[in-house]
This record gives structure tokens, sequence and C-alpha cells, in this order.
């Protein structure tokens, strides 16, 4: 699971994977060197994460305000 | 639901209100055959019927209005509203007008008898299709100067102008339009069109007649595309209207069965766009709590937490450790302890306890012995070198005696020599040779 680059995932692929790491993390028998290997991957997980969902709701933004600019010229048209 | 009570005058205002409200009950025109037409004053009073039904007509001041011919048996078309008689519990048509009209007698009877026909033959139990919510194109079949006609497409245009309004024309009234109806509606079946209108406007049964013709009701019933009737007015119905997937009472109704209506279609879209932004809002808030909450539980679950356990474990266990080394010292001392008591009880121990000590006293006696001895040999060997130094041979031959050898050997005594003997005289400068001459011992 840990081949895939961080870069390369979708939102539900790094929120999977960082809930998977969480359910590592919180087995008792897990060394402390796995547990920080552990950490950091989660660490990565969450910040592309945190990365998507920002870069999403940036979207949807611009997407809305993309569109309330092309709404205003059209209207403009349909006065004409 | 609960049954209401109400008095006589109640339910009859109701029913006055629901029939007195009804736009086509106040202005509708009636067609029947005239009976038991009557004058009472200057009023008159007949009903209608065709059929089995019956309406009851007055007609207030008729003597100057009422075309002459009129009497029982006549088929006339009268105009006026609809009223309820309290007082007799009836409702009659309030007669405006009344216009001498055709006997459709034979035509009623054919329309029932085909009906009855086409029924039996099953053709109205055709199931309906499906009418499609958003055309793209819509096939008229229509004269292209008819009324119908230009009411379909101003619905159209208003409601819908996104569909595409296909023509096919046909004349609707006299005896070849059947024929081409039905080549109309082939058409319109095989174009592009996703639904048929079959419009016409109103007119009298004689009219509308082709639209009960059997080859048109069973070309619709065999047609692929779904198809609207909108044949007459309200009041009107034609065969085709039993097997067309949908009948409208006009042809504008038809217009609108056929179409969505843009402006709810434009509130529905609005709609669905304040959906589709709540939900994306909701999913991006949805997701990230969820990436929140799974921070928490990186941050509690962090090796941080593990550390600090860790080091409690290791402190633990070195404090442990240290526990068992004292513990294990204790036993280490304590058993050294216990043999030693042991060893010390031991008779071997006891003498051999004493050993050292005696040894030592030896030793300490050998010591002093020893040095003793060491000292006192030096004392002597000093002595001994004085008493050389003392004795020493050379010694009185510096101070100017002589020393006698024979044969390389000192010669002490006079018994050593005889006459004639060579002997060697070692003085501190030199030696002399010389010979024995005479022996002349001490004393004698």
């Amino acid at each position: 699971m840990e081949n895939k680059k961080v870069e390369e995932m979708c939102f539900e692929e790094s929120y999977n994977e960082l809930e998977e790491t969480l359910n590592a993390m919180e087995k008792t028998d897990v060394t402390l060197e796995e547990s920080i290997k552990l950490f950091k991957r989660g660490v990565e997980l969450y910040k592309r994460c945190k990365f998507l969902i920002d870069s999403a709701s940036l979207s949807v933004k611009e997407v809305l305000e993309n569109l309330e600019k092309e709404m205003e010229i059209g209207e403009d048209d349909m006065g004409r | 639901m609960q049954t209401l009570e109400m008095g006589v005058a109640e339910i009859t205002m109701r029913l006055i209100s629901v029939i007195e409200t009804d736009e086509i009950f106040q202005n509708v025109m009636v067609r029947g055959e005239v009976s038991n037409f009557k004058f009472s004053g200057p009023h008159a009073y007949f009903s209608l019927k065709e059929g089995e039904y019956l309406l009851n007509c007055v007609m207030f001041n008729a003597t100057y209005r009422h075309p002459s011919g009129i009497k029982d048996g006549t088929v006339v078309k009268a105009s006026g509203a609809i009223k309820v008689y309290p007082k007799r519990g009836t409702y009659q048509l309030y007669t405006e007008s009344i216009l001498e009209g055709k006997d459709y007698g034979e035509l009623y009877k054919r329309f029932e008898e085909l009906k009855i026909k086409l029924k039996s033959e099953g053709i109205f139990d055709k199931p309906k299709k499906e009418i499609p919510r958003f055309p793209k194109k819509i096939a008229v079949v229509s004269s292209k100067t008819s009324a119908a006609f230009h009411d379909v497409v101003k619905t159209i245009k208003k409601r819908y102008p996104l569909a595409g309004i296909l023509l096919f024309h046909t004349s609707v009234q006299g005896k070849e339009a059947s024929k081409e109806i039905v080549n109309a509606l082939d058409a319109a079946d095989r174009s592009s069109a996703d639904v048929i209108l079959l419009v016409r406007g109103g007119g009298s049964i004689e009219d509308l007649w082709n639209f009960n013709e059997e080859i048109v009701v069973k070309k619709v019933y065999a047609m692929k595309t779904p198809v609207i009737t909108g044949v007459g007015h309200e009041v009107d119905t034609t065969l085709v209207d039993y097997v067309a997937d949908r009948r409208s009472p006009t042809p504008t109704g038809a217009a609108e069965y056929a179409t969505p209506d843009l402006i709810e279609l434009k509130r529905n879209i609005d709609i669905s766009f304040s959906r589709i932004t709540n939900e994306m809002d909701q999913k991006i808030d949805e997701s990230f709590d969820l990436v929140e909450r799974s921070k928490k539980r990186l941050d509690f679950l962090s090796p941080k937490r593990q550390i600090s356990i860790e080091k409690e474990r290791t402190n633990e266990s070195f404090s442990k450790m240290i526990k068992i080394v004292v513990e294990m010292i204790k036993e280490k001392r304590s058993s050294l302890l216990r043999n030693f008591e042991a060893i010390s009880h031991s008779k071997i121990v006891r003498t051999t306890e004493l050993v050292p000590e005696r040894l030592d006293s030896k030793m300490e006696m050998m010591k002093r012995t020893v040095s003793n001895d060491i000292s006192k040999k030096y004392l002597s060997l000093e002595k001994m070198e004085m008493s050389l130094n003392v004795h020493d041979p050379l010694e009185p031959v510096r101070r100017g005696y002589a020393m006698v050898f024979k044969d390389e050997r000192l010669v002490k005594s006079v018994h050593e020599l005889k006459k004639s003997d060579e002997i060697k005289l070692k003085l501190s400068d030199g030696k002399i040779l010389s010979e024995v001459v005479e022996i002349e011992e001490n004393g004698k």
C-alpha cells in the first residue's frame, strides 16, 4: 500500500490509507520504529487530504465565480 | 375523513358556488335535441336530449329571441350558463341564444357503434407509450392554416423553445381527409420526431368525423411514436382520443402535455443548482471534518506518546534491572557470608587460620635474622676489608721490608729453605735474585 506516491493519490485513496495507517498505529503490538514510520506516512496523507480539500473548495469557488460572471454577461445580452 | 353534517341550505350553497365558479358551466354551448318545448308567458321552457341524457333549459323573454323553426325534435345549439335552481333542487341551462343545428342523430349512432366495435377488437386496450419529458422534435399533424396549429406552435415556443417543430400538413375536414390524415401520421411516424401531436380545432361531430374514422383510429393505434391528441374543444370526444397515448381536450392542451414548462424547468434547474452547490459544500465540509478527526487521531497516536510510553517502559525496565542487580548482589553477598561463616566454622579453617600469623612471625623473624645476618656479614666484610688492608703483604714491603719467595712461594720459615737455594727477594721497587749462604734459626 505504501508503493503509491502520495502526490498521485486522489482524496478517497489518501483518506482510506490515512484510516488504515491510523488503525495500524492503534494496534498494540506496533514497534516504536514502525510507529514512527506510520506516523510520517500519516502526516503525508493528512497533508494530501488537506491539499485536495482546499483545492476542491477553491475550484468550487472559482466555478461559481465564473458562473456569476457568465450569468451577468448573459443577462446583459438578454436585455439588449 | 369525517362526515360533515350540514343543512339543505348549506349544501345547496356549496353546489351553487361549485357550479357558478366553473368557467365552462358559465359559458357553454350545448348540443341536443329539443323536447317539451313550451312557453309560459314570455319565457320558454324545454329540455335538450342526447340519447338517454337530458338537460333542463329555460330561456327568459324567448318570444323575441328564439328562432322560429324550433320545435320538439329539432337539433339545436343552446348557449348560456348552467345554474342551480335552489327552490326545486335542480340545475338548468339559462339559455341566452339558440342556433338551429343539423340532425346528427345518425352520426352519433355510428359513433357509438364504431366505439363498441373497436372496443371489442381490443384496440382501446393498447398500452400507453411514455411521452418524452424533454422532446427534441415535435411533429404536428394538422392543417397548416388552422388556428389549432398556430395555438400549438405558440404554446411550444412559449413553454419550451428548445424543441423543434415539424409540420405534417393535412386537411382535417371533408371526405378525403381521413386518408390524408393517415398519410401525414405515417410520415410523422417515420420522421425524427419523438412525439406527435394530432390536433384540430373545435367543430360539430360532422366536422370532427374524420377523427372517428376506423382507418385513422387504427393508424393511431399502430403508431410507433407516442401520439397526443387534441381534437375539438373540452366537450368533444373522438375515437382517436381512446387510442392516443395521451388525450388532451384542446390543441393547446396537447402542446402543453408534449412540453415541459420552461419557467418551471428553470425553477427546477435553479433548485437543482442550489442543491448541487449545497451538496458540494456539505461534501467538502464532511471531508474536512473527517480529515480533521483523523488528524486528531494521528496526533493522539503520534510516536510522541509512544516514545513517552517507551521511555517509561525503559525506565521501568532499568529500575527493574537495577533492582535485580541489587538483589543479585545482596544474594551473592549473603551467600558469600554464609559460605564464609561455614568455612570459618570448619576445623581446617580454624587451624589454617593461624598459619598466616605464624608465618608472619616466622617471616618477621627470618627477616630479622636475615637482615642481622646480612648486616653482620656486611660488618665482617668491612672488618675483613680493613684487616685485609692491614694484612696487605705489600704494605710491609712499602714500609721497607722484603718478601722472600722460593719457587714463587712466600717463605715464612727458615725451615722452608736450605743452603744454596735460589731465592727471590721482593722489594717495593724491584726484585733481587740471591742464594742462601747460611741458615740461622732464631734462638739457636
